[in-house]
């Protein structure tokens, strides 16, 4: 009797192998290939817009593939095949998480709810953009920084309700950046510098992380859980302080940021601007994959530049007033609160498409556009419907994402999402957004986002 | 004309106004004729002592304290001889109606690479003149060993404590491109004082102590953590060269001599604005938001008026603190500041807000309630705040806080007034739907109505918009009776006697002291503070000397599981 191997090593076996492998080779060669391709690193830009449309929904309607986008969102046209554009939501947890209007949808970011420390408004928890960010942080992954969070104004400076969009912690919102002068220094400017200045920073960085660490020694226990997060984003700034051509991808320094009045309203388009193009070479020289912007904070009295015509609003029941974006919000019906939500809302479109064309034309180390690997949400803290007059709708909320992530998510379509059927499906469904950029960035291990009890990412994103 | 919304029971700065009311303007009515009385307002010599309730959180005491900005800037001036611009230094995360809390408020990413930046520009700008004060003209390696000679005492002030063995490879390392040359020493010197003002060991310090022998579950502040305790807080500022001295000669574990020493700093430049800080962060004034009121408050002010402002309010206080008399009575009584030509921009008879304004004598302004500092801290950026002002009242000088409003209280709002309504009674018919909201506003709106006729800036509306004579009269709950006002004047003397406020400021003055809120381990010595408060007649100087000699300041507060 012949053995097992012997048959196995017969002719016909053989052959019939052979044969198999002639016919799949050249699909082997292209799995090989596509195997070899390096992709580029996954990056997030998160934005927030305050307030909301208000008066009607959007910002699409029709079908999934054959959909119009209201015309406050005309300029993200262009990008209609980028684009998966989601009508009818709610701020993350809606529903579930502690919260209504301003606090909850404040707090989009985070999914664990609105109020607490004393503040009705103030977020509960960290934003996603921290989660994201310290994980890439303690697996290496990070870049220079965790994360970058800029914005075109804050709190402090156009005046709110609870905090700035994000958080580092209950209570601990996030003041942005609002000088892209600051925030170009603050990442651009030791890079390319001459080997001494690059020796100086480095002994600086080295001097105080290990003064960091002996503090901690010195401390108990809390003491050290207290300055973990001081202590490792030292020692990564440290680690990450490498000159170009010792690791980091080529990147072209970009020019300095000429200092004004940044949070000057009328200073919002080259504010903006520079920020696009901060926000583009941040990313292509991999000093970070995290960014979060905001347009203001939450309940924002934020102000466009006066050619924009915004109508100036009386004095409103929530004691603001002026060409504003949230006492508008608080008035009564009329043609002036129509124009002037527009206005705001279409401004915002306005400089989501310009991000977006930026992302598109600038290359990252390997070559390929930004927005290849780069996936921008967007969105806003409230609603809006033409049938309702609620200065707090936390129903009808629209949200945008945009890049395919380099063929994860399948864009070029408009969801409907379920805010009018229930707004607890909707929150739910808005935190599976969040899981979704949570794990796009790596963390599949992350299955949930704040309080919201959602469970797993938003299944139809996906290609 | 606008229809009001929704939205009365809350207190967060989306806040009411009558909308319509306001856009009228009447012909001036004559004002009440209530007199002006000439002897303060005092409670009865035999007022029933209710016990104040202590709020105390359920959070064990930390020895890690961060320095605020305005610490980290006296200290930089202190050491170097110059600062940062104060917005360039990342902002201390706060909560509404809350002390500044310093323990155990790490900096997070965010702040770091904005404090990074900004040490790094400042480290440039100061490096010439750094140099010049090391007196070191070498070259080559003589140039950075005279460098590094000079360093030490430096950087041991700077971090307030001496060199560990392993620093001194890292400061050469720092210092090694120096060779004599202007530019690369002073290239060497930015970054040392880059590594020595961005070091931890600056931005934060201690208080972690030493077991005592015979009572290892107790520690005490080491010299060098007592004497920065006590030096912080008489100066923003790190300690001077005497304190130093007598920090290490242990002569400041005595509490009369912790007490000579705060009477010595408290006199200087810094000793001034410490303590002028420490009552603007008690009235929840140590921000400036008169910049984020509406334009039409602006319209008048010159642009120094922020700035100047606040010096006039720094002024006051100094001229009370050093008077026979320094107490929060005085702080909230004394109307010498009125005259200040600062003011005059905001007490003249006035259109420049769009409705008339001016002090009237039959509402005098007395005392820092009044000061424009301190209101505009409390009032939203449009319209009359009562509401805030009234939460503010509560919480800062009684120490009763006013909890968050329940979930869709803003639907609860009545919308339907009746036209007609004055201010108060407009927002009185709005707060009226339930139960719920007529509770909770009556804790803190009398008091707030009082304040009513001042606008966000601080300058006096010289009548109600529906032309209806103010009513700015209410009662006080405190000290265990309702005590009546008439006027925001009467409301400030009664506060000004009140024993709960005396009691209120020493409970203040001890979360000021200790950068947090009071614990559960703090309540033991609150009898003996509160004594001294209620007995000084709220003696600001007093109270805090209290502080300063007790034992428990020479003691490290964080529980023993927290430190090795």
């Amino acid at each position: 009797m012949k053995s097992p191997l012997y048959r196995h090593l017969s002719r016909r076996n053989l052959l019939g192998n052979a044969a198999l492998l002639a016919l799949l080779s050249p699909v082997l060669r292209q799995l090989e290939a596509r195997a070899q391709a390096p992709l580029s690193p996954r990056r997030i830009v998160l934005l927030f817009s305050p307030n909301g449309p208000m008066k009607v929904t959007g910002p699409a309607s029709g079908t999934e593939t054959a959909f119009t986008l209201h015309d406050w969102w005309k300029p993200l046209e262009r990008h209609k095949a980028e684009g998966i554009f989601m009508s009818h939501m709610s701020p993350a947890g809606a529903g579930v998480v502690n919260g209504t209007g301003h606090a909850l949808g404040g707090q989009s970011y985070s999914g664990y709810g609105g109020g607490g420390g004393g503040d009705s408004y103030a977020q509960n928890g960290e934003t996603i953009d921290q989660v994201i960010g310290k994980r890439l942080e303690q697996e290496g992954r990070a870049g220079l920084v965790r994360s970058v969070v800029w914005g075109n104004s804050s709190i402090e400076q156009s005046s709110g309700a609870g905090g700035d969009a994000f958080a580092s912690g209950p209570g601990r919102s996030i003041v942005p950046e609002t000088s892209p002068t600051a925030a170009w220094r603050q990442l651009f400017a030791s890079l390319g510098n001459a080997a001494p200045m690059v020796g100086g920073e480095r002994s600086l960085l080295d001097f105080v992380a290990s003064d960091c660490q002996s503090l901690q020694l010195a401390l108990g226990n809390q003491g050290r859980a207290l300055l973990d997060d001081h202590c490792t984003t030292l020692r990564s700034m440290e680690r990450n302080f490498v000159a170009p051509e010792m690791g980091r991808p080529q990147c072209t320094r970009p020019d300095p940021v000429a200092d004004r009045t940044w949070h000057n309203p009328e200073h919002f388009e080259p504010q903006s601007a520079a920020f696009h193009d901060l926000i583009a070479a941040t990313l292509a020289c991999e000093l970070t994959h995290v960014v979060g912007f905001q347009f203001a904070c939450q309940a924002a009295r934020n102000r466009l530049p006066a050619s924009y015509g915004v109508p100036s609003s009386a004095k409103v029941d929530s004691g603001d007033s002026g060409p504003a974006h949230h006492p508008w919000s608080h008035n009564d019906d009329s043609q002036p609160k129509m124009d002037a939500l527009r206005i705001f809302t279409t401004a915002y479109a306005t400089q989501v498409a310009a991000l977006l064309d930026k992302l598109k034309s600038t290359n990252d180390a390997l070559g390929k556009p930004l927005l290849d690997s780069t996936v921008v949400l967007w969105l806003s803290e409230l609603g809006g419907s033409e049938t309702s007059s609620d200065p707090h709708l936390t129903r009808s909320v629209p949200a945008m994402l945009f890049g395919n992530g380099q063929g994860v998510f399948r864009t070029g379509r408009y969801i409907k999402g379920p805010s009018a059927m229930s707004r607890t499906a909707a929150g739910t469904q808005a935190a599976q957004l969040l899981v979704s950029m949570i794990q796009y960035m790596g963390l599949t291990d992350i299955n949930t986002v704040g309080v919201t009890k959602a469970s797993g990412p938003l299944p139809f994103l996906y290609a | 004309m606008t229809r009001l919304q929704p939205g009365i029971c809350e207190h967060a700065p989306r806040v009411y106004g009558s909308g319509a009311a306001l856009i009228a303007l009447l012909a001036f009515q004559a004002c009440s004729s209530l007199p002006i009385p000439s002897e303060p307002l005092t409670a009865p010599e035999a007022a029933p002592t209710t016990p104040v309730p202590v709020a105390v959180v359920d959070l064990a005491p930390s020895a890690l304290r961060r320095l605020s900005r305005d610490e980290l800037l006296t200290s930089m001036q202190v050491l170097v001889g110059a600062a940062p611009a104060r917005a360039e230094l990342p902002s201390e995360p706060r909560q509404p109606h809350q002390l500044l809390r310093t323990s155990a408020v790490p900096l997070i990413q965010s702040e770091l690479a904005k404090l990074y930046e900004t040490i790094k520009a400042f480290a440039a700008a100061q490096a010439p003149a750094m140099l010049k004060r090391t007196g070191c003209t070498q070259t080559g390696e003589a140039q950075r060993d005279c460098l590094r000679s000079w360093s030490q005492g430096f950087a041991e002030q700077v971090l307030r404590r001496p060199e560990r063995p392993e620093e001194a490879a890292k400061y050469l390392s720092i210092l090694s491109t120096a060779d004599g040359t202007a530019e690369a020493d002073q290239g060497a010197m930015q970054w040392l004082l880059g590594a020595l003002f961005y070091s931890p060991s600056f931005v934060y310090r201690t208080e972690i102590g030493t077991p005592l022998v015979d009572a290892p579950s107790r520690r005490m502040l080491t010299p060098s953590e007592l004497a920065a305790k006590l030096s912080f807080l008489s100066t923003l500022g790190p300690p001077d060269p005497q304190l130093h001295t007598l920090a290490t000669a242990g002569t400041l574990a005595d509490g009369s001599a912790r007490i000579a020493e705060f009477e010595r700093l408290r006199n200087t430049a810094n000793g001034k604005r410490a303590l002028s800080v420490m009552l603007h962060e008690w009235l929840g004034a140590n921000e400036s938001k008169l910049e984020l009121k509406s334009a039409a408050y602006q319209n008048g002010l010159t642009p120094t008026f922020p700035a100047d402002i606040r010096t006039q309010a720094d002024k006051f206080i100094a001229s009370i603190l050093s008077s026979p008399e320094p107490t929060v009575g005085s702080l909230l009584t004394s109307a010498s500041y009125v005259s200040d030509p600062v003011l005059a921009q905001l007490t003249r008879a006035s259109l420049e807000s769009g409705v008339p304004t001016g002090d009237v004598p039959t509402y005098q302004r007395i005392g820092l309630l009044m000061h424009p500092q301190v209101l505009s801290a409390h009032t939203k950026d449009n319209g009359a705040s009562p509401f805030q002002v009234g939460i503010f009242l509560k919480s800062a000088l009684l120490c009763e806080k006013v909890g968050a409003p329940p979930e869709g209280a803003t639907d609860l709002a009545r919308t339907d007034a009746p036209a007609g309504l004055s201010m108060r009674e407009a927002l009185d018919y709005k707060t009226s739907a339930q139960t719920v909201c007529t509770t909770c506003h009556a804790q803190f709106a009398p008091l707030g109505y009082a304040f009513m006729a001042f606008d966000p800036v601080g300058r006096f509306v010289t009548q109600d918009p529906s032309g209806k004579a103010w009513d700015l009269s209410g009662s006080l709950s405190a000290d265990g009776q309702e005590l009546p006002f008439a006027s925001p004047a009467e409301l400030a003397r009664t506060l000004a006697a009140s024993r709960q406020v005396q009691i209120c400021f020493g409970r203040t003055a001890l979360e000021w002291s200790l950068g947090r809120a009071l614990s559960a381990a703090d309540v033991a010595r609150l009898p003996t503070l509160e004594s001294t408060a209620v007995n000084s007649g709220g003696n600001v100087v007093a109270i805090l000397k209290s502080l300063i000699g007790a034992p428990e300041f020479a003691e490290a507060q964080s529980p023993t599981s927290e430190v090795p």
